[in-house]
């Protein structure tokens, strides 16, 4: 079977791998670039981990730029915010870009900005890999197959996610509840705590009411009678997710390698002398 | 399972679960109340992430929410990390952040539970054992966390002021989780839990 965005045979999709597969294969990435302090690292993981979603994610570039967009702003914030409160004596040595009021801006701290920004849109690219392509429910599921979780903790979850529908719709209620009573919508900061305050309280109040019915309905099906239980769907540590793991290591390897090579990985955190 | 005589099932169970059903869809759908109610509060950590540490370390708390109200609420060992896995969990589709944010959600989970123990061994919530619960779990995740804000870049009185920030943000939101299960339990939704159980004891 081929899907028809890419042509990649769903047998090679980021979707039919185990969840797990997915954050052990990030997790390294993610640890080296905490210990970045250089942009080229961030960068060259952030782009290998873009790749990779849109070759074998099936994921489309609208929906990867819708999701990217916070993670770009928040970079960007980095890059703007992150100078005003870094130590003066850090970059005092640095030439000085421009004046903000009293102070000055060195490009030594417009440069940590854009560090620190790079480094959060590098792990949030990064964990992309897993968000953009996971159900939680197979999350879960796989947690209970592969990770050992008790499963009844798991099945717990999972029947609390399905919950998720019904409880969008009746926050929809309450809310259309309360307008029609004359508590709608409120401005200013109070108004709106006030509002999310009036709405927790039946929206908390009807979901554990909700939960006792399903935990019922449950152990009047035995649910938790035996030390285990057999699944519908099993989640598999197949081949293909090893020969992932193993080529996602293998590529994150290459690049810190050539960065390093050519001279831009820059210190890590654990050796730089500041 | 093995068959008697009679061909009828025989259930084997060895140790009586610790945590019945109810509890236990309890606790998860109230992490899934919570996470519909903190997503669009994830935003706004995403926007004030980037304006600096003071900000985000004001609003770290929120996501406290979830393991406080389940503690004052269930009162039973793994009630904190549970809930606030699950919430984790639940968000992680809803968010800009995925995956980080049941990171956030296993480590609030996991300090909170210490905490929860340390103070409070699961039977006294008196509000100031609330108050230092909250107060322990802010202080020690905001050290945890210090090594990824890159401690040594930032202006110390920034850093001071930081910790007091991310204290008080933890603070508030316990005493708020506890002032909301109690409103929730006057609709006499939580009577079976051990918060409800107390109140009939004390009526």
């Amino acid at each position: 079977m081929v899907n028809s965005a890419l042509r990649i045979p769903i047998s090679l999709s980021l979707s039919s791998l185990n969840p797990l597969t997915k954050i052990v294969a990030v997790l390294p990435a993610m640890l080296f670039v905490a210990l970045t302090t250089d942009v080229s690292a961030p960068l060259a993981l952030s782009t290998l981990a873009l790749a990779v979603l849109l070759v074998f994610g099936q994921v489309g570039v609208a929906r990867l730029a819708k999701a990217l967009v916070p993670i770009a702003a928040i970079a960007l914030g980095f890059l703007i915010f992150y100078p005003l409160i870094v130590r003066r004596e850090l970059v005092a040595h640095t030439p000085v870009c421009f004046v903000l009021g009293a102070l000055p801006i060195h490009e030594g701290a417009l440069w940590l900005g854009l560090t620190a920004g790079l480094r959060i849109f590098a792990f949030v690219s990064l964990t992309m890999i897993f968000n953009l392509t996971t159900e939680a429910h197979d999350f879960a599921r796989a947690l209970v197959q592969q990770a050992h979780v008790p499963y009844r903790a798991g099945y717990a979850a999972m029947t609390a996610l399905r919950f998720a529908p019904l409880l969008r719709y009746e926050l929809t209620v309450i809310r259309a509840a309360q307008r029609v009573r004359g508590f709608g919508e409120q401005k200013g900061l109070h108004g709106r705590l006030e509002v999310l305050w009036r709405t927790a309280i039946p929206l908390l109040a009807s979901a554990i009411r909700r939960a006792e019915r399903a935990a019922l309905a449950m152990d009047g099906r035995a649910f938790g009678a035996y030390p285990t239980r057999t699944d519908l769907r099993r989640m598999r540590f197949a081949r293909r997710d090893v020969a992932f793991v193993i080529a996602f290591w293998l590529a994150t390897s290459v690049l810190i390698f050539a960065l390093w090579q050519l001279g831009w990985l820059g210190p890590l955190a654990f050796v730089q002398r500041v | 399972m093995q068959l008697n005589s009679v061909d009828q099932p025989v259930l084997k169970q060895t140790t009586r679960p610790r945590w019945s059903t109810r509890e236990l869809l309890t606790a998860a759908v109230l992490a899934m109340a919570f996470a519909a109610l903190l997503v669009p509060f994830t935003y706004l950590y995403a926007a004030v992430l980037s304006l600096g540490i003071l900000a985000r370390s004001a609003l770290t708390g929120l996501f406290f929410m979830p393991a406080a109200f389940a503690a004052y609420t269930l009162r039973k060992p793994g009630a904190v990390i549970f809930v606030s896995l699950v919430s984790g969990l639940a968000a992680i589709p809803f968010t800009p952040y995925g995956l980080l944010v049941l990171g956030i959600g296993a480590l609030t989970g996991a300090i909170g539970e210490a905490a929860c123990w340390l103070v409070t061994r699961y039977r006294h919530f008196s509000l100031w054992r609330v108050v230092l619960m909250s107060f322990a779990t802010g202080l020690v995740e905001f050290l945890l966390v210090l090594f990824s804000l890159r401690v040594s870049q930032i202006e110390p009185p920034m850093l001071v002021a930081a910790i007091v920030l991310s204290v008080i943000g933890f603070v508030v939101v316990g005493i708020v989780a506890r002032f909301l299960a109690d409103a929730v339990a006057r609709t006499g939704a939580l009577n079976n839990t051990a918060l409800g159980r107390e109140r009939e004891k004390r009526v």
